[in-house]
């Protein structure tokens, strides 16, 4: 299905936003998540189920004033 | 000063980045039987995770390898008091928690002023082959009568279930291994102990 | 010494961590500072990228408490998701709260402000606005939960100083208590000793120092500068009048009657 990550379409094969993230490339990364504007938790993730069209945010930590 | 109320005890930094978001603002570093680098690194981690959060981290045992880290806080079993150099932790300004089991260890350990005094095992414990029979309720409040305005630490076999009566008999922080490590869901748990002891009206201190 | 929450720290000085040449000139500058505390964000990371890891990493080294921000929010939903996000990574329960209500300025929206400060005191973090210096504004910030305040200096990044010192200074006379940190819009260290003098707890400065021709020459200097506006405070400085006392007695002057 397409989701929307970080602003950008991507395919995934996977429904779950935990295998969703290992297959885009993010495995073993420190990032947290947000879906259609809502935080999950990282011990949410795996039961989290994405559908066509959402929109994922995945943020690390950054520089900031 | 006083602690917080919830006092988690791990044994690999690795329980930090899943256990202090929950809101835990107080934790204890505890290995055993590893290798002296092996614990530095571990002592190295936690500490630069819990500066960075504002979390006050407590480190068992290992007082030379705490120093060199820069921590400002460790645990003292009444065997470590024998061997640790308590002049040079008072110098570094390094608090002290130091456990009892009974009186003559109580005495010992009031007398060294420390930042809390530790009791237990309240319960019987899966962890440790204790050599001391569970205390019991009856014990910590006869422990925080005499101890006063110092905060009493129990520690324990203290489970979600237990907690509020823990409280009840006089604690001022209860210490959690197992019941928080060998949950289905620990951050669930953590979350839960927290709830309970957030609901624990405000101690006035002495 | 400053209390925060239940933290206190000596130094009166904070630094954000944005807009520095490389890492090593902002470890140095964060040493040079003597600061205790530093501001961090959270941003889009691409798959694969370690970027996030290693800044966190060195922060982590330098033993600096972190106020994670919730720059780039404009709404109070992007705000309090934000929090959430950045409490999970950097295990802290404090938040630079930045509401943005207009993007020339950079100025708070401080509806939206106050409505995400209530929602996230209640959920537990220790928030600390980024606000104007109204009065008003203030006051629901404080009953919202809010135990910091955050007053602009100027717009962000402006390097204008104590732009309405009229109405800061009514801020610092109204909440007495209140531990008030000028944050957004200094340019040189005297602004610094200029906003301690009047008695703001601290200052957070951060493109002055990252954008300066040496940062960690400019670190130094604010440093000295904050510290040297917090001791004139305790000092007691005197108060400025219209007309000239002279210095010098006039007893016993010479030519005279």
């Amino acid at each position: 299905m397409k989701i929307l990550v970080n602003g950008a379409w991507r395919e995934t094969q996977h429904a779950e936003l935990a295998r969703a993230l290992e297959e885009l490339g993010y495995g073993g990364s420190v990032v947290t998540t947000a879906l259609n504007g809502e935080f999950i938790a990282t011990t949410q993730r795996a039961r989290t189920v994405l559908t066509e069209g959402d929109r994922v945010e995945v943020l690390a930590p950054m520089q900031g004033g | 000063m006083s602690l917080p109320r919830v006092y988690p005890i791990i044994d690999d930094a690795a329980w930090l980045p899943r256990l202090v978001p929950q809101g835990v603002r107080l934790v204890q570093l505890r290995i055993k039987d590893a290798p002296e680098h092996a614990v530095r690194t571990q002592i190295e981690a936690a500490q630069a995770y819990c500066r960075a959060a504002g979390v006050q981290l407590v480190v068992n045992d290992y007082w030379r390898l705490a120093l060199a880290a820069g921590c400002d806080f460790v645990h003292l079993g009444q065997g470590d008091l024998d061997t640790a150099d308590l002049p040079a932790l008072r110098r570094a300004r390094v608090r002290l928690g130091i456990s009892t089991h009974d009186d003559g260890e109580l005495e010992r350990a009031l007398a060294l002023r420390p930042y809390y005094v530790a009791l237990g095992p309240i319960y019987p414990t899966l962890l440790k082959a204790m050599p001391w029979r569970p205390q019991g309720l009856p014990r910590i409040a006869e422990w925080k009568r005499r101890i006063g305005s110092i905060p009493l630490v129990a520690i324990g076999g203290i489970t979600l279930e237990r907690l509020a009566a823990v409280f009840a008999a006089g604690a001022d922080v209860a210490a959690v291994v197992t019941d928080i490590v060998r949950a289905a869901d620990p951050e669930a748990r953590m979350r839960q102990w927290l709830a309970v002891a957030g609901a624990e009206p405000e101690r006035v201190s002495a | 010494m400053l209390s925060l929450y239940s933290t206190t720290v000596r130094s009166r000085l904070m630094l954000g961590t944005a807009r520095y040449s490389s890492p090593a000139v902002l470890a140095q500058a964060v040493k040079a500072a003597r600061t205790e505390i530093v501001t961090v964000s959270l941003r889009r990371e691409s798959a694969g990228e370690r970027a996030g890891q290693a800044f966190w990493a060195l922060i982590r080294q330098l033993g600096v408490r972190v106020l994670p921000n919730t720059a780039g929010c404009h709404s109070v939903k992007e705000a309090v998701t934000t929090a959430h996000m950045a409490r999970e990574v950097f295990g802290t329960p404090w938040i630079k709260l930045e509401v943005i209500g207009e993007d020339d300025t950079l100025q708070p929206d401080v509806f939206g402000l106050v409505e995400a400060a209530r929602t996230l005191s209640a959920e537990g973090f220790e928030v600390f606005p980024y606000t104007t210096e109204d009065l008003v504004v203030a006051e629901r910030l404080l009953s919202a939960g809010c135990q910091v305040l955050m007053p602009w200096g100027a717009p962000i990044g402006s390097g204008r100083g104590l732009n309405n010192l009229f109405g800061l200074t009514a801020l610092r006379a109204h909440f007495r208590e209140v531990p008030l940190i000028i944050d957004a819009g200094l340019g040189v260290p005297s602004h610094a000793a200029r906003a301690l003098e009047l008695g703001f707890d601290a200052v957070l400065i951060n493109t002055a120092v990252a954008q300066a021709g040496d940062p960690v020459q400019m670190a130094a200097a604010f440093a000295q500068a904050v510290e040297a506006g917090f001791a004139a405070r305790q000092a007691g400085p005197i108060e400025p009048r219209d007309l000239a006392v002279p210095s010098t007695p006039l007893i016993g002057t010479a030519f005279r009657g």
